[in-house]
């Protein structure tokens, strides 16, 4: 798998990697959790690629508690909920440095999302598949991969089911797109869930990072080698 | 299910620039590999797939422009059509308006110029065929779209994925092995049927051929790849590196058969779904 030079990820935020090693301290020396510290950083990391790809401040905060609050409904198993959780966070990080100015590129952004959160030090197992699959679409005409039907995992389906409700003016909007694209980008069992999720009294709310999930041993490891990744989202929460 | 983003990872990780897959299926996987610079080489059994794979992978510049979607979504005029060609179908899977439609899509995209406009066609069409099916069995989760519209949208939707990568990339109706014997290639992809949906005996696949072929009644036996991948190994002693797509049922067989021709095997394993089993 390719490795982004942490000079690369330093760029995108317009710092050396000798200044952004200084920040390190901030993981370092917190008190109590530093994961707790981590899940901010990587929130305002998460920030950071919505800035590069023209989404609106907080959006990926809220597609990942969108996202949280579909699979919440849809029961899925709570390891899936919080990695689909930082998957929200993360879904644009792909951005970073790279803003894709044209369609063939704006494919490139999630495998490049993939190869930095591969690289994130404890974040869950399947967070980078999810921020890989978030927009593929149910008729096999999303990317990168083109998958189709089932092949997409459930959670990917709800990432990408609260983009479209997101970008929607308002609740109405968001229920016509979703039932535009059911059977073409989202799949018709996804737009069920929202529509029976909306007759239940369904509410988006601020969502908690899940410390939980974040891997304790990975992140102080990577504290203790200087991982490059962390010299990077250091500096995100500057 | 493949995930060519991650196949294109693991091929950079052997170092191949160059792969053969003999049971394609619907060769999107070699799009993607084909817009990352590698030439890619194709087959399939069925022709629906070939044609699919003249669109979008051997293709480097043919679009479908929007007359030339004119000439495939609506009647042309002087035109005569066998209207009841899928009759057969209709009430079991479809309206009469969209056996109708089938019908004259058939035909418009045979009179197309080119493969690779037929091959983007097929696929396009391919498209509104599954929507119409998904919405038999989901009919009130998705919306009435008119046929003409729904081809319209995945016509010109196709055009975007073509793309050169000055590489010879070939795609052939021939049987695996004779695949094999006739490429050349850094790498052999194997994908298990499970991978491609056809062990599953899907019928959109099968019916798509039937319509490829204007016949209604078409069948197709899905072919065993599982019992012939033994050969096949073993016709590949000349490909660098083999990449063998599995899933968790199947894993274990699959890498016993590999290591009794490449005594080293590395398993690339990110979900039960979604296994790589890599030999140099």
């Amino acid at each position: 798998m390719e490795t982004l030079p942490s000079g690369e990820m330093c760029e995108g935020f317009g710092m050396s990697a000798d200044k952004s090693r200084k920040s390190m301290a901030l993981f370092q020396e917190s008190d109590g959790d530093p994961r707790e510290r981590f899940a901010d950083a990587l929130c305002a990391y998460g920030a950071a690629g919505d800035a590069a790809c023209g989404n609106a401040p907080g959006f990926a905060a809220r597609k990942a508690a969108a996202a949280v609050a579909f699979a919440e409904f849809a029961e899925l198993p709570q390891d899936t909920v919080d990695a689909l959780y930082f998957a929200g966070i993360l879904h644009a990080v792909g951005g970073i440095g790279a803003v894709p100015a044209s369609p063939a590129e704006r494919w490139e952004s999630p495998p490049r999302g993939v190869r930095i959160c591969a690289q994130i030090p404890g974040l869950p197992s399947e967070t980078a598949d999810l921020v890989r699959w978030q927009l593929e679409s149910w008729d096999g005409t999303g990317y990168p991969d083109q998958l189709r039907w089932d092949s997409i995992p459930l959670a990917a389906q709800l990432l990408l089911l609260a983009e479209t409700v997101l970008r929607a003016q308002d609740a109405e909007e968001a229920l016509e797109r979703v039932n535009a694209e059911s059977g073409r980008s989202i799949a018709p069992a996804a737009a069920r869930l929202y529509a029976d999720w909306l007759r239940d009294g369904g509410t988006i709310r601020d969502a908690t990072p899940p410390v939980r999930a974040l891997d304790a041993s990975a992140l102080a490891n990577a504290i203790k080698d200087d991982h490059p990744m962390l010299l990077a989202i250091a500096q995100a929460i500057r | 299910m493949i995930s060519a983003s991650r196949l294109h990872e693991i091929l950079e990780g052997v170092g191949a620039r160059s792969v053969v897959d003999p049971c394609m299926g619907v060769p999107t996987h070699l799009n993607y590999l084909k817009r990352h610079g590698l030439a890619v080489h194709g087959s399939e059994s069925s022709e629906w797939l070939v044609r699919v794979g003249e669109g979008i992978v051997v293709n480097d510049s043919v679009a479908l422009l929007d007359r030339d979607i004119v000439d495939i979504v609506e009647m042309l005029p002087g035109h005569v059509y066998a209207l009841d060609a899928f009759k057969a179908w209709e009430g079991a899977f479809f309206s009469e308006e969209q056996c109708l439609y089938l019908s004259v899509w058939r035909e418009n995209v045979r009179n197309l110029r080119s493969d690779a406009q037929t091959g983007l066609a097929v696929l396009a069409l391919w498209r509104v065929f599954c929507y119409w099916m998904q919405k038999a069995q989901a009919p009130d989760e998705m919306q009435d779209v008119s046929p003409s519209e729904l081809a319209w949208h995945y016509l010109r939707q196709t055009t975007q994925w073509i793309a050169a990568n000055a590489r010879q990339n070939t795609v052939r109706r021939a049987d695996a092995l004779e695949t094999i014997d006739a490429c050349e290639a850094d790498a052999l992809l194997l994908a298990l049927p499970s991978r491609t949906a056809h062990d599953r005996l899907d019928p959109r696949f099968s019916m798509w051929e039937a319509w490829w072929q204007s016949n209604p009644y078409f069948s197709s036996e899905p072919i065993d790849y599982a019992r012939s991948i033994a050969n096949l190994l073993g016709r590949a002693a000349t490909y660098p590196a083999i990449v063998l797509a599995t899933d968790e049922k199947r894993e274990a067989e699959m890498a016993s058969l590999l290591r009794a021709v490449r005594p080293s095997v590395e398993v690339f394993a990110p979900s039960a779904n979604d296994i790589y089993l890599v030999a140099k």
